[in-house]
């Protein structure tokens, strides 16, 4: 699959480039964050020019995370209720989840931009249905994003000689991380449970 | 792989190893610092498509095994980099 994707990029440059960040951001399984790496040793060799593929890679993330965020906070409740789910979103649970969600809202998008970026897209469709504000949503989102870019491209330039071994470390290193914080969370939020019930 | 290319004018015989079926004849000139037409010419490739098409697919439409041209790749390569032309 990278070798197939690898190819594209060398072949079609940008417009893979855009396609394929945007659809991951979006929710499709595609290994893009690999493919950002080795566009940045790309531009360490001499094939890309940083300023394009960072803008690039800049857009397409806000456009992907900004196309899941829209389409689930248009249209989320409908397909849930036309698939026979609205229980679940009438549900006290998800109402609860909805209320920690607003609670940390800025946190959990702009850490999903760089940090366990697998979780972006399942982030930007609960910000939807949650109805996030459009302000709090996009200026977390347009931060955490230029991180992406600076963080995952300067790993490729730096590292280009070994990006795959970067990728695979940078992708671990960022879901232990993410993992960790969610611990924290529960955690704090356990101790917080049991101080109340006393 | 990919190698970087402050690193060419040292380019190893071992560097050539890294070249892979995914890339282009385009991308191999410009990290090898290659002319346009170096590949072209010792390689006897005639497609118009050259140098935008990877190694794989010029095997393909050529009906040539890939790893024995990569490999043939590899050794025009390791020649030019023995005894610099240009």
């Amino acid at each position: 699959m990278l070798g197939f994707l690898l190819s594209y990029l060398l072949l079609y440059k940008y417009l893979v480039l855009f396609l394929v960040v945007a659809g991951a951001s979006f929710g499709f399984p595609i290994p893009a964050t690999a493919l950002v790496i080795a566009a940045g040793a790309f531009i360490a060799q001499g094939y890309f020019d940083f300023a394009g593929i960072a803008i690039c890679v800049f857009f397409a993330s806000l456009a992907g995370d900004f196309s899941g965020y829209f389409v689930s906070r248009r249209f989320g409740r409908d397909v849930f209720a036309r698939i026979g789910l609205s229980k679940v979103l009438r549900s006290a649970r998800f109402r609860n989840i909805e209320k920690t969600f607003a609670k940390h809202a800025s946190a959990s998008v702009f850490l999903t931009r760089f940090l366990a970026t697998g979780l972006g897209p399942g982030t930007n469709i609960l910000a939807g249905l949650a109805k996030t504000p459009y302000w709090q949503f996009f200026g977390y989102a347009i931060a955490g994003e230029a991180l992406y870019v600076f963080l995952f491209l300067g790993l490729g330039y730096a590292f280009g000689d070994q990006w795959e071994a970067i990728s695979a470390i940078a992708q671990d290193a960022g879901a232990i991380i993410m993992l960790s914080i969610i611990l924290v969370g529960l955690f704090v939020t356990l101790v917080r449970v049991r101080r109340t019930r006393r | 792989m990919i190698r970087k290319n402050r690193n060419i004018d040292r380019m190893s015989t071992q560097d050539i190893g890294y070249v892979e079926s995914w890339m282009t004849f385009q991308y191999v000139n410009t990290v090898f610092g290659l002319p346009e037409d170096y590949l072209r010419t010792q390689l006897g490739i005639t497609d118009p498509t050259y140098p935008k098409t990877t190694i794989a697919k010029y095997a393909k439409r050529q009906k040539l095994d890939r790893d024995s041209f990569v490999e043939s790749l590899r050794r025009v390569l390791r020649e030019r980099f023995i005894t610099p032309a240009e």
